[in-house]
């Protein structure tokens, strides 16, 4: 094989390494008693009014169903049967062009956000019910960057080793081909 | 352009992994195994140039050059994409096991055909060489596209509203491909037309 053949693809190769990911990628994070979803294509391209099913993980009966908004974010109050069940929240998000991803929200992250509204209830006084309801609303205003943040860590991206991987598995393919047809060119040689 | 799993109807991937198979049946009978390493580093291009996102149009379309695939390798683009579908939906998560036959149909089904079809311009002048090229890579995006809304119609209704999607959001991608697979092909017919099979 010709040296330009091999510099010509070599740059077909490397091209894309710094271009990003084809797929949606679904993110959703727990404030209060809402869930907000957000979906978005590569280079956080929102999802246009992508269909959000939300569904019991245990079950995989549908919860509640909606329409994300033109910034691909859709924000639900978590279900009172999946509270009762303390099911596992499924998020299944579906694109018009065939594409589909999921999100998992355990229910150990809503139930959290729920005990906080029991202690609220058993506060002594008004005042302090009060005082505990603004602290919450603050300290969940401020965590929700960061809780999104998380959540976008979560996702599973590609990265230069799975590319190079994948490119040393299609050139060890071939490796293995060249080798077996050797092989076998060589057996008929001694047979003959 | 890839379909994901948990949205195909299963007579759907039952019939595109049957198409696939056979696909790749003739492919690797049809494959010149002294052009293994051609096959291989084009297949690794196909591998990677889906990396390539392109931010136009209502939705998120990637490259594939499956039409160069087609061009150079004939049958052979088919073993060659669908290999490099299953190490997609393994390192990346694009698709999935079970609807790889699907995708493999939509993606190296057009692209060997507009192999086979625009091989024979080839030989021709420069312009009909260039058109060829183009062609090739924007009619594989195209016909894929059908395909797609195709596979996609038995999931959900309305064709046409599908279709109108799927192709409205390649459109970009279709001009695009058909570029980069013309100056590709005058490129290798000027300095190594025997890469495509052409004795200038």
């Amino acid at each position: 094989m010709s040296i330009r053949l091999l510099f010509l693809s070599a740059c077909l190769l490397f091209i894309p390494i710094q271009a990003e990911a084809h797929k949606i990628h679904v993110f959703a994070w727990v404030a209060g008693d809402t869930v907000t979803v957000e979906s978005s294509f590569s280079g956080n391209k929102p999802l246009l009014h992508g269909k959000i099913i939300v569904k019991d993980n245990t079950s995989g009966a549908v919860l509640l169903q909606g329409i994300g908004n033109t910034k691909g974010i859709f924000t639900f109050i978590v279900p009172p049967e999946a509270r009762a069940k303390k099911a596992d929240l499924l998020i299944v998000v579906t694109g018009s062009d065939g594409h589909q991803s999921e999100w998992l929200v355990p229910a150990t992250e809503y139930l959290l956000e729920d005990s906080s509204q029991v202690a609220e209830q058993h506060a002594d006084t008004i005042s302090n019910a009060e005082l505990q309801l603004m602290i919450k609303k603050i300290v969940e205003q401020e965590l929700a960057p960061i809780k999104r943040r998380l959540a976008e860590n979560r996702q599973d991206k590609p990265d230069l080793r799975d590319i190079m991987a994948g490119i040393g598995f299609l050139l060890g393919i071939a490796g293995l081909v060249i080798w077996m047809r050797n092989r076998k060119a060589k057996g008929a040689a001694t047979d003959d | 352009m890839h379909i994901s799993e948990g949205i195909l109807t299963a007579p759907v991937l039952a019939g595109g992994t049957v198409l696939t198979i056979v696909g790749t049946a003739i492919g690797l009978k049809k494959l010149d195994y002294d052009r293994i390493m051609t096959v291989s580093l084009l297949s690794a291009t196909f591998f990677v140039a889906s990396l390539i996102h392109v931010p136009i149009g209502p939705g998120s379309v990637h490259l594939l050059l499956g039409g160069l695939l087609g061009l150079i390798l004939g049958w052979g683009a088919f073993p060659a994409i669908v290999v490099a579908l299953c190490l997609q939906t393994i390192f990346f998560q694009y698709g999935g096991m079970v609807v790889l036959g699907v995708n493999g149909c939509i993606i190296a089904g057009p692209a060997v055909l507009c192999g086979l079809l625009f091989k024979s311009m080839l030989s021709g002048s420069k312009k009909k060489q260039m058109v060829a090229g183009f062609l090739a890579g924007f009619c594989s995006i195209f016909l894929s596209a059908i395909l797609m809304a195709c596979a996609l119609y038995f999931a959900d209704s309305g064709f046409l509203q599908v279709a109108g999607i799927v192709l409205a959001s390649h459109i970009p991608i279709m001009l695009i491909e058909g570029l980069i697979t013309m100056f590709v092909v005058t490129f290798l017919l000027k300095v190594q037309p025997e890469i495509l099979s052409i004795n200038n």
